[in-house]
């Protein structure tokens, strides 16, 4: 067995967590930025609230680490991704979103206004009720993004690769590329989804 | 849809995750996505400081009402206290003075004196120990 397999996992520290988002560079904060609003179209929080929840829920010691990597990047990433497919994870503000929304309007009744932080307070049970109805569909998110790639032969083959999932050597040999042709490939498909994931989000908004 | 359903996009997560923290690319940054970012950042800071106060504040409140009921015997050495001191007879608990004399108008809350005096009797017990 690896060494990977052996380490042990421990909880994120505030301490640790807080200076970690201290030091992140300006293209780790615009990285992590775009995959919130990525998957921010395919889930009812925006982009800020997985961010925000992702740094409270990582200093309050509900993530985990590995004891051998102090890299916090990828559990900020990783967290942000549970975070948009948690159907149970629906902010406060979406839900004051949803009050005025189609044929929901009037459905989540307003109780009372919070004096500490200028917002409104729910009726939790009746919101929840409402569970996550009006999220962008994945299969909707699926064809979006098919034909945003369309007629780019290396993308629509990378995709399909991704989907089986095929990583690593696998996925240079469905390819066909050496992987310095397949880094640049999979660079443009980033780009591009984060791209498509930017409108999404744009258009979810002006809904 | 099921969860099977949505493999696909577990995977493509998966994957964009692993291009941005082990990809290489110099894409100019855009400063609104930074600032977006740090925005985001800074609202988490504030409601994790928000829920410290609060969760101190529940803290402080507990320990306050949390202390035991005072005890039949520490009724009755209270009641035995205040009579002393009414009295002036060998008042050795001077320090409790102030809190029994509060009563020699004829206070409606007798009970409620006692309770405080065999209170303050405790914590003096437990001072001394």
């Amino acid at each position: 067995m690896d060494a990977e397999a052996g380490a042990r996992r421990v909880p994120c520290s505030e301490e640790e967590v807080s200076e970690f988002f201290d030091r992140m560079t300006s293209a780790q904060k615009r990285d992590a930025y775009r995959f919130a609003v990525k998957c921010s179209a395919t889930c009812l929080a925006d982009a800020e609230e997985l961010i925000n929840e992702a740094y409270v829920r990582m200093c309050d010691g509900r993530r985990t680490r590995r004891t051998d990597s102090d890299d916090l990047f990828s559990i900020l990433m990783g967290t942000i991704k549970s975070l948009a497919s948690d159907r149970h994870f629906i902010t406060e503000t979406t839900r004051i979103r949803r009050m005025g929304c189609g044929e929901d309007r009037g459905k989540y009744g307003v109780i009372e206004r919070d004096a500490d932080r200028g917002g409104v307070a729910l009726d939790e049970a009746s919101a929840d009720a409402g569970d996550v109805v009006d999220r962008m569909d994945p299969d909707e998110y699926r064809k979006a993004l098919l034909a945003d790639i369309a007629g780019d032969a290396e993308l629509e083959l990378l995709f399909e690769g991704l989907s089986v999932p095929f990583i690593g050597e696998d996925l240079a040999d469905w390819m066909g590329m050496d992987t310095v042709a397949l880094a640049t490939v999979r660079r443009r498909f980033k780009r591009q989804i984060l791209q498509l994931g930017k409108r999404l989000a744009e258009a979810a908004r002006e809904r | 849809m099921s969860g099977k359903d949505r493999e696909w996009l577990d995977h493509l997560h998966e994957f964009l995750i692993d291009e941005i923290v082990h990809g290489k690319d110099d894409e100019p940054v855009e400063e609104a996505d930074v600032k977006a970012f740090e925005a985001a950042v800074a609202a988490g800071r504030s409601r994790l400081a928000r829920r410290k106060l609060e969760a101190a504040r529940r803290a402080v409140r507990s320990d306050v009402f949390a202390s035991a009921p005072v005890s039949d015997l520490e009724m009755e050495r209270a009641r035995r206290r205040l009579t002393s001191l009414g009295t002036g007879a060998n008042d050795d608990g001077a320090n409790l003075t102030l809190a029994a004399r509060f009563g020699q108008g004829g206070n409606d809350d007798d009970d409620g004196m006692l309770e405080d005096i065999a209170e303050l009797e405790r914590d003096r017990d437990s001072n001394d120990r």
